[in-house]
């Protein structure tokens, strides 16, 4: 009698059909070999550690702290986990089943190596998201329970600051925390320039139609551009005015005697440093010179080459290139002003030339605008405009503006800092309040919707109190709306910590196909340090430096601003697993942006993907059927 | 007995005694718990007390001698291990958490301290405050042995966190913070100099002498019940002490300079109460020409005493400025060093002399014209 003829196990076109369900069976095997190990034992373990460390952590500030701190400690406690998972039963279970012999069974059935690899790492990622959704699940309600401490704290705490508060709008923040509790969530609006500055003139002060001011002691400066006057062609011929027609204002209280201010001729080009002369110049040339501002307004000064002899109400030409016309107010409180075309300049055939409007420029110190205290008026301000803000993007609520400075209080000690914002919005409207700001926490000043509710908004700053300076930068100003549930936000910090957990089991897989566990431990742990370091690495090592070089090559080829981020990646092939531990802004409530976290879960997949294929290559070389 | 489901009743076997309920075993733990502690608690007079006492200086509580005596063993708790040389932290039950921490962390405490660091590091760079406390004791729990781990800590706190806020309010929470930290490195670190000198630095020098120093120590009187200055003596005094039996001074700053801070926190001690008399004598001066006659004498009386109190006080510091030139010159110190010295106890000789003659004859009939030539000091 014949034999029946074979038939194939697994026809090979089959096999290739629709790998899902031998993914989806090899993933539950893994996931189910998680729970034999008890590893969810873990789970009440990570809870008990979470909950006692941060009880046992000391807070400054109670009420604005322990929600972060307890969000951001059940943050560390669920990466650690997911870490802890990832590497020891990644790296476990392919090398356990090779042992045991168990492997022979799975890989002479109808299953690729690429299904095994897949279906392995799917099913430690499927475990660590459950274990991290009950670790989670329990985070949250300790977080919960304890901000129903936290509000009744803060509604004592309340109680006991309001007698003692310079300004009304200094307790919002604490208000806040009594009414609503610490389980917020935000988003911001920010405006990414810095502020421009203005002069905030006593009300009685006339209007001045296309007037730029600036102010005395301030820093800030009125500055003409004369590259299209020939001035200097002018002053090597002979002779060269500059008629500078000002308008002043001194502050009421002080006593009438004319308006000084600082005159300087400057190529922007070149620093002060640079521009001294040199020493062995007999005389040095004078760039800059203090003048009375008459009546009449019109200040004349001379022009003289560089190398021309100083003489009495002129300047020299600074070093060759571009030339700037440079005038500052002196006194504190006097303010001067420009309009469109108030320099003219006179060659020595009396040819004349007007300027272009000025423009004002404010003392900038690392970047941040300095805004300088007065306790009376005129003072400086700092103006920040949103643009129309769709009434659709606040959220329910009111909504709050934060604002947050560096304070450079120089005033004596015991003075405290007051600085004063207005809102001003397109119909006119106007709203003021006065706050202490704190360089270390930022100001919370909430709008009404009676108030704004959408639409064009400006924020002047002033600060009131003399000799202090606020220091400004782009998103000094915010506009902080409401985030959303507070259960949502902590889910998606959540998923950030599965996607690292993710990643770290894709990896470990990957090196437990080729090697023995204990090498696949040490190797996942290498490539956990490593990629936890990678920004570390490349700002101090050479490979940085040879980044930034193919970056510049390339960029000269082609424009594009991502070729510091592909040549990294290129030196460095590792995936950025510190951007998938949540910061502490993700801690403080600040929600993390759909479109974010889509885009980080797409970076994942695709260091999953490439692993994945890297361990089936691995895998395939491996001899492990008998 | 009956079987909550069946309902049928089980009874006992003969000769089978019957279950003791939970009344008899709470007795029977309370007896055998009254029991070792009557064994263990003589330990501590006979093994445990005199060694630590005699090393430590401390009185320890039964609590803390358990404690100790469970994670040593009583030999080693009795001082027969090393872990008992001069400057080993006292041991509190409130210890446990970390030292358990420290030793379930095991090999990864080192990668983890140096996050820990990192992290703090950077927050204080970024300013973002809500962990920092938790991230410096977590740091300094686990290396608790460390005494330049704590100051360098400390410092952190009481120096650059606290000048970040504005009101001084919260910067005297800040520095109270730091104080508690410190105080808690002191229990670890008996016996280390450097953070008594530390903790009398932030009194003399932040909570006394200060830009904000006025409000200040106004609020040390009000929470510790003396001057900063004189608090700030004490820890400078422990200081010299420490390092003098234990030589755990481990600063940049000569000897001669470090061990003057105690005579100068006594200068500054003294000229605060000079202040005080002047400030009440003034008062007194105010009450009597605006015609509170009364109340002019009672101030009047309130002031002279402080005068006196501040006589005995520049007394005190002349006799600690000249005790330590001795002392220095007995050790060879250089001559410049010396001549410090003694320039301070001229100083505190002549304050003496000049308000002892103050003080002569001073009634409150001739106020006016005495107070003509008195003068308020300044801290300096």
């Amino acid at each position: 009698m014949d034999n029946p003829p074979r038939t194939p196990i697994s026809p090979p076109a089959a096999r290739r059909r629709w790998p899902w369900p031998r993914v989806w069976g090899i993933a539950l095997v893994a996931f189910r070999q998680g729970m034999r190990l008890r590893l969810w034992i873990l789970v009440p373990v990570a809870i008990f550690v979470l909950v006692l460390a941060d009880l046992y952590s000391p807070r400054f500030d109670p009420v604005f702290e322990s929600v972060p701190a307890a969000m951001s400690t059940s943050l560390l406690v669920m990466a650690v986990l997911a870490a802890v998972i990832g590497i020891f039963l990644a790296t476990y279970s392919i090398p356990a089943e090779v042992e045991s012999k168990v492997v022979f069974s799975v890989v002479t059935k109808p299953v690729s190596r690429a299904e095994i690899v897949s279906g392995k790492t799917l099913g430690i990622s499927l475990l660590i998201l459950a274990m991290l959704a009950v670790v989670g699940l329990g985070a949250y309600l300790y977080i919960s329970i304890r901000a129903g401490g936290i509000q009744a704290l803060a509604v004592r705490r309340l109680e006991e600051a309001r007698p003692r508060a310079t300004h009304p709008a200094d307790l919002n923040a604490l208000e806040a925390a009594a009414k609503h509790g610490p389980l917020v969530t935000f988003r911001y609006q920010a405006i990414e320039s810095l502020p421009e500055t203005d002069i905030h003139f006593a009300a009685g002060a006339p209007p001045a139609p296309g007037v730029r001011w600036v102010l005395g002691e301030t820093g800030m400066r009125l500055i003409w551009d004369l590259a299209k006057i020939p001035v200097a062609e002018w002053a090597r011929a002979g002779r060269c005015t500059l008629c500078v027609n000002l308008e002043t204002r001194r502050p009421e209280a002080a006593p009438a005697e004319p308006v000084q201010i600082s005159v300087a001729l400057a190529n922007p080009k070149v620093s002060r440093t640079q521009a001294q002369p040199p020493p062995d110049a007999t005389q040095a040339p004078v760039s800059r010179t203090v003048v009375e501002v008459p009546a009449s307004g019109i200040v004349e000064i001379g022009v003289l080459a560089s190398d021309a002899p100083p003489a009495k109400g002129a300047l020299n030409l600074p070093p060759p290139g571009e030339l700037s016309l440079e005038i500052m107010a002196v006194k504190a409180g006097c303010a001067v002003g420009a309009k469109a075309g108030a320099v003219r300049a006179t060659g020595p055939d009396e040819q004349a030339a007007l300027s272009e409007e000025p423009t004002s420029q404010v003392a900038l110190e690392f970047g941040r605008v300095m805004l300088v205290g007065r306790p009376e008026l005129p003072r400086q301000v700092a103006v920040f405009r949103f643009p129309g803000i769709p009434e659709d993007v606040l959220g329910p609520g009111d909504t709050a503006v934060e604002i947050g400075m560096s304070v450079d209080a120089w005033a004596p000690a015991l003075i405290l800092p007051a600085a004063e914002a207005t809102f001003r919005t397109i119909s006119g409207k106007e709203k003021t309040f006065r706050f202490t700001p704190e360089g270390v926490r930022s100001t919370v000043l909430y709008i009404d919707r009676g108030f704004w509710h959408g639409g064009p908004l400006e924020v002047r700053l002033e600060c009131l109190t003399a000799d202090d300076f606020l220091g400004l930068v782009p998103r000094s100003v915010r506009l902080r709306l409401e985030g959303g549930p507070f259960a949502l936000h902590f889910a998606k910090a959540g998923l950030y910590v599965w996607l690292l957990g993710t990643v770290l089991a894709a990896a470990g897989v990957v090196l437990s196909t080729r090697f023995t566990w204990f090498t696949s431990i040490l190797g996942t742990f290498a490539f956990l340090i490593l990629s936890m370091s990678r920004d570390f690495i490349l700002h101090s090592t050479a490979l940085g430096n040879l980044a930034v070089r193919l970056a510049k090559g390339g960029d000269s080829v082609v424009r594009w601003g991502g070729w510091l981020n592909l040549t990294q990646h290129l030196v460095m092939p590792l995936p950025d697993l510190r951007a998938m531990i949540p910061g502490e802004a993700v801690s403080t409530g600040c929600v993390i942006p759909l479109g974010e976290l889509g885009a980080l879960f797409g970076w994942a997949m695709l260091g999953v993907v490439l692993l994945l294929v890297a361990g089936t290559l691995m895998f395939r070389k491996r001899e492990v059927a008998a | 007995m009956s079987h909550p489901d069946s309902g049928v009743r089980v009874t006992a076997p003969p000769g089978v005694p019957p279950q003791t309920d939970w009344r008899r075993s709470a007795a029977l733990a309370a007896v055998i718990v009254v029991l070792l502690a009557g064994v263990v608690f003589p330990l501590r007079r006979y093994a445990v007390e005199p060694a630590r006492e005699e090393l430590l200086g401390h009185h320890e509580s039964p609590g803390r001698r358990l404690a100790l005596a469970s994670q040593f063993g009583f030999d080693t708790a009795a001082g027969a291990g090393l872990r008992l040389v001069p400057g080993r932290p006292v041991l509190e039950l409130s210890d446990l958490p970390s030292e358990a921490v420290t030793v379930i962390l095991g090999g990864f405490r080192g990668p983890y301290i140096v996050w820990l660091w990192i992290k703090a590091e950077q927050e204080k760079q970024q300013k973002v405050h809500f962990d920092l406390l938790d991230r410096y004791a977590k740091i300094a729990a686990l290396q608790s042995d460390y005494p330049q781990v704590w100051t360098y800590m400390f410092w952190n706190i009481v120096w650059n966190v606290t000048v970040q806020w504005q009101s001084p309010e919260r910067k005297y929470e800040w520095i109270r913070r730091g104080i508690e930290f410190l105080r808690e490195g002191y229990r670890k670190n008996p016996h280390s100099a450097l953070i008594m000198e530390s903790m009398g630095r932030v009194y003399s020098e932040k909570l006394g002498r200060s830009q904000e120093a006025p409000y200040y120590r106004k609020r040390v009187k009000e929470d510790e019940g003396r001057s900063a200055f004189l608090i700030a003596y004490e820890w400078y005094d422990r200081m010299r002490r420490a390092n003098d039996r234990y030589g755990t001074l481990t600063h940049t700053l000569g000897k001669p300079v470090a061990y003057s801070q105690a005579c100068h926190s006594l200068s500054f001690y003294s000229q605060e109460l000079t202040q005080d008399a002047y400030d009440a004598l003034k008062s007194a001066l105010d009450a009597r020409q605006a015609g509170r006659d009364a109340e002019g004498r009672r101030t009047f009386q309130e002031g002279s005493q402080k005068l006196a109190d501040a006589i005995a006080a520049w007394e005190w510091a002349r006799r600690e400025w000249r005790d330590q030139a001795l002392r220095f010159e007995k050790e060879d110190v250089s001559p410049e060093l010396i001549a410090v010295y003694r320039k301070f106890y001229n100083e505190a000789d002549g304050t003496v002399k000049e308000l002892q003659a103050a003080r002569t004859g001073l009634t409150y009939e001739n106020l006016p014209e005495r107070f003509k030539q008195m003068r308020r000091p300044e801290l300096k």
